[in-house]
């Protein structure tokens, strides 16, 4: 992690606390920072940042979103039940359900059902292109992307 | 009963007395013995710091008692296994070695130490691992995932025994005022810690996230957190075991 990145989480953190978000959105976005995933990540693909493009940052929700499915089912962090966990299908699912409530805490609740049936609907390339290259791997072993 | 005297004006409205008779009792917490007597207030001793039952002190404690109480009924997964494992002192079981060291250290008690990985990997490359020389590689499973602290702050030890690794020193008898006396432990690290590689390719230090490229370690390592500086104040000199100790043997490297 660089220190540029460190500042990022820093921020992140701090940003998350003023907007009081659940504990689920903050632990699966704390854990994908910790982590090194934002060097990895391209945030949101595609629409753009959202605020965090002003800031120079990509958006903490696609960083984060981005290592669920880079994780798979292999996240220490999915639901305990096991029903959760033992389906491909269903892990995508609650990363997406993820996404979607996690950008009603950051604010951008109209949003959220568009962006949840584009995930629905088009991310399953990005999904299976994790599975392809058997990821979960050491995150240093990562190409960065900028 | 005529309006009760303030806190701060007690001494003005009030006399010392040692009579009782003919005196109208009043409960002020923290004072005793306070008897009305006419329109003046006699009391047989000036008010005084309350010390007990539930002074401020106290329900302090209990609540820092119980917070640690209800943070141990949490514990899971290895982080529970690896503590229930450890060796304790004669007369000691695991939960007092948690419980001291949780109302030592308070604030570090995060579900991060058990939430982020399920268990460690120490991989051998006998050829090195791609981009880099090293032949010992230490990761959080599942790959990809974080280490629950920072590794290079507090880095793994050598061996895979608790002989290898720690140790109890017996620091003679404490005789509290008014208990019955009792043996003091102290927990420190026998063994040394692993030597961390650091490549060229690395321009930053990454912190202990996600990767620890160890320089040799043949005999496997223990990943162990043991803070010995205590961070309360005033508190005795000390040692808090935040992360017990989880022993992990090399395993053969076959690619990712």
């Amino acid at each position: 992690m660089t220190p540029e990145q460190q500042k990022h989480f820093d921020f992140v953190l701090l940003y998350m606390r003023q907007l009081n978000v659940r504990p689920k959105t903050f632990s699966i976005i704390e854990a994908a920072y910790f982590s090194g995933y934002e060097a990895k990540s391209d945030g949101i693909t595609g629409p753009g940042q959202f605020d965090f493009g002003k800031l120079g940052m990509k958006n903490p929700l696609g960083v984060a979103h981005d290592w669920l499915y880079f994780m798979g089912d292999k996240n220490p962090l999915l639901p305990k039940k096991s029903s959760w966990r033992k389906s491909k299908i269903r892990v995508r699912l609650w990363a997406d359900n993820w996404f979607r409530a996690a950008m009603f805490d950051f604010g951008y609740g109209l949003f959220a059902g568009l962006y949840w049936v584009a995930l629905r609907l088009f991310a399953y390339r990005a999904w299976m292109s994790h599975r392809n290259r058997n990821h979960p791997v050491p995150i240093d072993t990562l190409p960065d992307v900028r | 009963m005529g309006r009760s005297p303030g806190r701060g004006r007690e001494k003005e409205n009030m006399r010392l007395g040692s009579s009782i008779l003919g005196g109208k009792p009043m409960r002020i917490p923290g004072i005793i013995d306070v008897y009305q007597v006419g329109n003046e207030w006699i009391a047989r001793s000036w008010p005084k710091v309350q010390n007990q039952p539930n002074s401020a002190l106290q329900l302090l404690w209990r609540k820092k008692f119980k917070d640690a109480h209800a943070t141990i009924k949490k514990f899971q997964g290895l982080y529970k296994a690896a503590y229930t494992a450890i060796q304790c002192p004669v007369g000691k079981m695991w939960i007092d070695i948690a419980m001291t060291s949780i109302m030592k250290t308070g604030t570090w008690w995060t579900p991060r130490l058990y939430a982020w990985h399920e268990d460690y990997v120490l991989y051998f490359a006998p050829d090195g691992f791609p981009g880099s020389t090293c032949r010992y590689l230490l990761l959080p499973r599942p790959l990809g995932g974080s280490f629950p602290f920072n590794v290079f702050n507090y880095l793994p030890r050598h061996g895979t025994t608790w002989a290898d690794t720690m140790k109890w020193n017996d620091e003679g008898i404490i005789c509290p005022k008014g208990k019955r006396p009792k043996k003091r432990w102290g927990l420190s690290f026998t063994g040394n810690p692993v030597e961390r590689w650091i490549g060229d390719e690395y321009p930053y230090p990454p912190f202990g996230t996600s990767t620890l490229f160890i320089k040799d370690a043949p005999n496997g390592i223990t990943v162990v957190s043991l803070h010995l500086q205590p961070v309360i104040e005033g508190d005795q000199e000390g040692w808090a075991l935040v992360y017990p100790p989880v022993y992990v043997e090399p395993t053969l490297w076959t690619g990712w």
